[in-house]
């Protein structure tokens, strides 16, 4: 090989790494940072997508942060569905642990694969399932009203219930793939420090919390920050079963917006959803910070 | 080891995890019990199995959901296609390739990981009018791309990185081009993690509901997820129609993940292993 064949080869190797890179970059400039310049900006609009587009200053963030009952309420919401979120996080770990206990490798093999293929399942056939099953007189919940001799109830149609009735959607069903990320952490532990624990005398409890838990907690951490966003940006849910009602008891922060923008046709409010969008960005950016900090803390 | 020992302890462990597994997986029993049932034999058999099972909800439910699942096989693979390339090539590099600002760009998409989809979906959904991305199926992949194809690529990054520096080296030191290291080494190692990718691409492709209902206006370019909200209302009270279409997408869903269920688990869970 002549030597002007190697520097070319060597070349063409130093551009190579920022050839892969570079699809992810491009889309990434084009479908992310310039949407987020353009949220920033339409945010100081009056935009119907239309006609209208009129700089209006901060008007936006003043009337969302003070003069806006609705988007309070669907922040007050969002207290109920935290609590919610909490309780739906530990029910992944409990049952990777259970799982890992059992002592039929087949077993194991067989429930890891059931919580697997619900991991599948898209989310619109869960809602519209749990909209079924939550369906006053002809659903599940209903069947078991009669059987019990009670008046059936309309769970997602009752303002006292209803995003207690959504959260609990989340509730018993266990996350398939946070299941399957706790699991997998628990069976490459390494066995012997269990088995020295076990030697000085240490119970399943003491085996749990002192070895186990500590060694999956990065993983824990990773997926709470992740939760806990999403509580912030995820309404889709809400969307499909209840789109907010009644009298607005499910509405969260980012349907409100989605409202804002897509709800009622020729009545688009871009700019104020944007302020919105900004407002809940603003938030959740700062939350993850302080979580994050505080998990290294530890 | 006294493993068979049953304590009170491991029944009652052994009764919540038969518990959960029972309630998650009850709903779907529901749904595929109600696909065969006609209005009467729902009415009068809620738990059961119809018999005998009425098979025409699935040639009911397909006439009407049938165009739809052609769609959003049309976006689901369009999407699996620009999600597996672009985030195994960057993992790739990022895990393998030594070049200058590779930290810098790491943590620049990193940071972006930041950005919530929920922020970005309006000014997207404005910007599609200006890029003639609106109504249009490229418009409902394009805008997803980069959001969904972070996990893959970390995914893809830890599994290069599990692979020896060793073969790479010694196949430029004989005098390999890029060009046969990606054909000869590359493509060869790289197909669980490529299958394990375009599988959790294509799951949540398949899922996706909020940007596709805004982007895609008319009816007949809309992908599954939403024909299924608007067929349930045309479908009212015929429960057995509508179950029949959910089991149709589910189930099929179910089978693919069946069929790949040990390269996809390792494949999504060696992250995890890694810690």
């Amino acid at each position: 090989m002549n030597s002007r064949g190697i520097k070319r080869r060597l070349r063409l190797s130093t551009f190579m790494p920022y050839i892969y890179v570079a699809p992810m970059i491009i889309f990434l400039l084009v479908f992310s940072a310039w949407p987020f310049f353009t949220a920033i900006k339409t945010s100081f609009y009056r935009n119907d997508g239309m006609t209208i587009n009129d700089f209006i200053g901060i008007k936006n963030y003043v009337d969302i942060l003070f003069h806006d009952r609705l988007f309070w309420k669907s922040m007050g919401n969002l207290f109920y569905l935290f609590l919610g979120m909490n309780v739906c996080f530990v029910s992944p770990i409990i049952t990777a642990k259970f799982t890992y206990m059992l002592s039929s490798e087949r077993l194991k093999y067989i429930i890891r694969s059931a919580f697997t293929i619900t991991t599948v399942v898209p989310t619109v056939v869960t809602m519209m399932l749990w909209k079924f099953i939550y369906y006053p007189n002809i659903g599940l919940i209903a069947r078991i009203a009669e059987y019990l001799g009670m008046a059936s109830p309309n769970l997602l149609g009752d303002e006292r219930t209803a995003i207690l009735a959504v959260i609990f959607i989340g509730f018993p069903w266990v996350n398939g793939l946070s299941f399957l990320m706790y699991f997998a952490s628990l069976q490459s532990m390494d066995e012997s420090l269990v088995e020295a624990a076990k030697i000085d005398g240490a119970n399943a409890f003491q085996q749990f919390f002192k070895i186990e838990l500590p060694m999956m907690m990065p993983l824990i951490a990773s997926f709470y920050v992740i939760a806990f966003i999403g509580q912030f940006q995820d309404y889709e849910k809400f969307l499909i079963l209840t789109s907010g009602g009644p009298n607005n008891a499910t509405l969260t922060p980012a349907l409100y917006m989605y409202q804002k923008a897509f709800g009622t046709a020729g009545e688009s409010e871009f700019g104020y959803a944007c302020a919105i969008a900004m407002v809940l960005f603003v938030i959740t950016f700062i939350l993850s910070r302080l979580l994050q900090r505080g998990d290294k803390d530890e | 080891m006294n493993n068979k020992k049953l304590t009170t302890g491991k029944i009652i462990c052994g009764i919540l995890l038969a518990a959960a597994i029972v309630i998650t997986v009850f709903p779907l029993y529901l749904m595929i019990a109600t696909s065969t049932k006609s209005t009467f034999q729902f009415a009068v058999n809620f738990w059961g199995i119809a018999v005998p099972p009425r098979w025409d909800n699935y040639s009911v439910a397909w006439d009407a959901i049938g165009k739809y699942v052609f769609n959003t096989i049309k976006v689901s693979a369009m999407t699996v296609f620009f999600v597996t390339t672009v985030s195994v090539l960057s993992g790739y590099a990022f895990a393998k390739m030594k070049f200058k600002g590779k930290n810098l760009l790491f943590a620049i998409i990193m940071m972006f990981k930041m950005l919530p989809a929920t922020l970005v979906m309006i000014p997207n959904f404005l910007n599609a009018y200006k890029l003639g991305l609106y109504n249009t199926h490229l418009g409902a992949v394009l805008p997803l791309v980069a959001g969904l194809s972070f996990m893959p690529m970390m995914l893809s990054k830890s599994f290069f990185q599990g692979l020896p520096d060793d073969i790479f080296e010694a196949i430029r030191i004989d005098g390999a081009g890029e060009f046969k290291v990606i054909t000869h080494l590359l493509i060869p190692l790289s197909k669980p993690i490529v299958l394990t990718c375009a599988l959790f691409t294509f799951f949540h492709s398949v899922s996706q509901y909020t940007w596709p209902l805004v982007i895609l206006r008319d009816d007949s370019l809309k992908t599954v997820a939403i024909g299924l909200t608007s067929f349930a209302g045309a479908y009212g009270t015929d429960y057995g129609v509508q179950m029949a279409a959910y089991t149709i997408v589910t189930l099929s869903l179910m089978v693919l993940v069946s069929l790949t269920m040990k390269t996809y688990v390792n494949g999504i869970t060696a992250g995890a292993v890694k810690g």
